[in-house]
């Protein structure tokens, strides 16, 4: 360790400067870009932390860009389309949405006022809805927040699971806390009728150890109900499963992987 | 700090035939949202050289380089919007956007490359070059000495993992494979590497000033 002093910040700060540097493993640039939308004092490190680095980056050895460079780009952009202001105001507002229960909450009040002047089913019908959204957001907080500190567990496993064709598809964090699964590149399942499973391959058999969800957007991370014998496989399998509940055996293994160097 | 370093270069009194005041990169940016290309090419003459230098550090490929830079653009062009001006300088967000693409595209591109980043202070042993020109020995000479000598003033622990991670491309887990660290270590010297660079930065630059070191991000506690 460094002795460096640390005051009262988000604890999530070193992550968020290994954010800043683009070091992080997927899982962790994925948590920390759902965590910063919520956090003022991360955002901040990372706004230092690229002031710095980008100075670092101007003193190495200058060289000259060739001079095609620049008649390529000037060329190429007669041929780019340009996103128009309009194009960024949905995905600015949900950004807003997803920053904190406030905006929420302060809009529920907004909405019980308004059930109060109108006294109708409509605005009670509103009022409902916006409650379940507040109620979401606030499931999905906590889930990350508990991911990253999963994450963040210096005695947390990570293991990346890929398909047979090398690509990964989830990474999976197993730890004393818990453990999470990251989708990289999962398609949704339907809710009603599928299930993916966490299989453990840590024994001569495979072993189900959990089983989780994958959303339509495909990048909310999963929180599992991980037992101490789960916490002892150093080696996963992830399959996609009909039915609630983990079979005996995986019909079908979609991923697999190993416990990494971290 | 970068667009602010290199404002002292590009925004510099110009020769005396020079009309009036050169365009701030603020207000270039903004005109580029309106699709300016005399605004675009302003920015492109101001950062494509450091640009194209930190893309070559870490691509190492002049032609990967090359391809980095002109995305990096390409993206300003597209979505001119991505820059916030309230978030930092536009320096900073364009070398930003070119270190990600770089260490992208060399993840990408692993096999093909030499990973060899020297362990010492890689940085503080470049030179300046005579033939590079007069722009360049602005940029380095002010601007790189005192990040040089920021990065000197480093424990070599820390210099060591921020050079092969911000240079060098890694991730803290491939940095923590590399020495033999415990990621925990990785981790946390890199976060004290970076807040005393910034410590001694904002020291040196606040020394040339005279003032307050500039600061155009929130930056009240870092």
């Amino acid at each position: 360790m460094t002795g460096e002093r640390r005051d009262d910040g988000c604890p999530r700060e070193e992550l968020a400067v290994g954010y800043a540097m683009h070091v992080l493993e997927p899982d962790e640039e994925a948590l920390m870009r759902a965590h910063l939308p919520r956090c003022a004092r991360c955002r901040e490190a990372v706004d230092a932390t690229q002031e710095v680095t980008a100075a670092l980056g101007g003193s190495v050895r200058q060289y000259d860009p060739p001079p095609q460079l620049r008649t390529r780009l000037m060329e190429a952009i007669e041929h780019t389309p340009q996103l128009r202001e309009e194009q960024h105001v949905e995905p600015v507002l949900l950004e807003q949405r997803r920053k904190s229960g406030g905006w929420g909450r302060k809009l529920l009040v907004a909405a019980a006022v308004l059930v109060v002047v109108a006294g109708v089913g409509v605005a009670g019908v509103r009022l409902v809805q916006l409650n379940d959204r507040v109620a979401q957001q606030d499931v999905r907080a906590e889930r990350l927040e508990r991911a990253l500190r999963i994450a963040t567990d210096p005695d947390t496993s990570r293991a990346v699971l890929r398909n047979t064709s090398g690509d990964t598809v989830a990474v999976l964090l197993s730890g004393d806390e818990g453990a999470a699964i990251m989708p990289v590149d999962l398609p949704a399942n339907d809710v009603t009728r599928q299930t993916y499973v966490v299989w453990g391959t840590g024994t001569p058999g495979p072993v189900a150890l959990a089983t989780f969800d994958v959303a339509a957007d495909g990048s909310d991370v999963a929180v599992l109900a991980w037992s101490s014998d789960a916490r002892r496989h150093d080696g996963f399998g992830l399959s996609l499963e009909p039915g609630r509940s983990a079979p005996a055996r995986p019909s079908a293994v979609l991923a697999s992987g190993q416990v990494g160097p971290a | 700090m970068l667009d602010v370093r290199t404002s002292l270069v590009a925004d510099s009194p110009p020769p005396r035939r020079d009309p009036g005041p050169r365009p701030t990169d603020v207000e270039l940016a903004a005109r580029v949202t309106v699709g300016d290309r005399t605004a675009f090419a302003a920015l492109y003459d101001r950062y494509a050289k450091p640009a194209y230098s930190l893309a070559r550090r870490i691509c190492v490929d002049p032609d990967l380089a090359e391809d980095v830079v002109q995305e990096a653009f390409l993206a300003l062009w597209r979505n001119p919007a991505a820059y916030d001006s309230s978030r930092g300088g536009f320096g900073t967000w364009l070398m930003t956007v070119v270190h990600h693409r770089a260490v992208d595209a060399v993840r990408r591109e692993n096999a093909k490359r030499r990973r060899s980043v020297p362990l010492t202070d890689e940085v503080s042993e470049r030179n300046v070059t005579p033939a590079e020109g007069a722009d360049h020995v602005a940029l380095t000479g002010v601007v790189g000495a005192e990040v040089r000598a920021a990065l000197q003033g480093l424990p070599a622990d820390q210099r060591q993992v921020l050079t092969l991670a911000y240079l060098g491309g890694y991730t803290q887990v491939e940095v923590a494979a590399l020495t033999g660290l415990p990621l925990g270590t990785v981790k946390s010297r890199t976060f004290a590497a970076i807040r005393r660079l910034r410590t001694a930065l904002r020291s040196a630059w606040a020394g040339e000033t005279g003032g307050d070191a500039p600061d155009r991000t929130t930056g009240a506690q870092w």
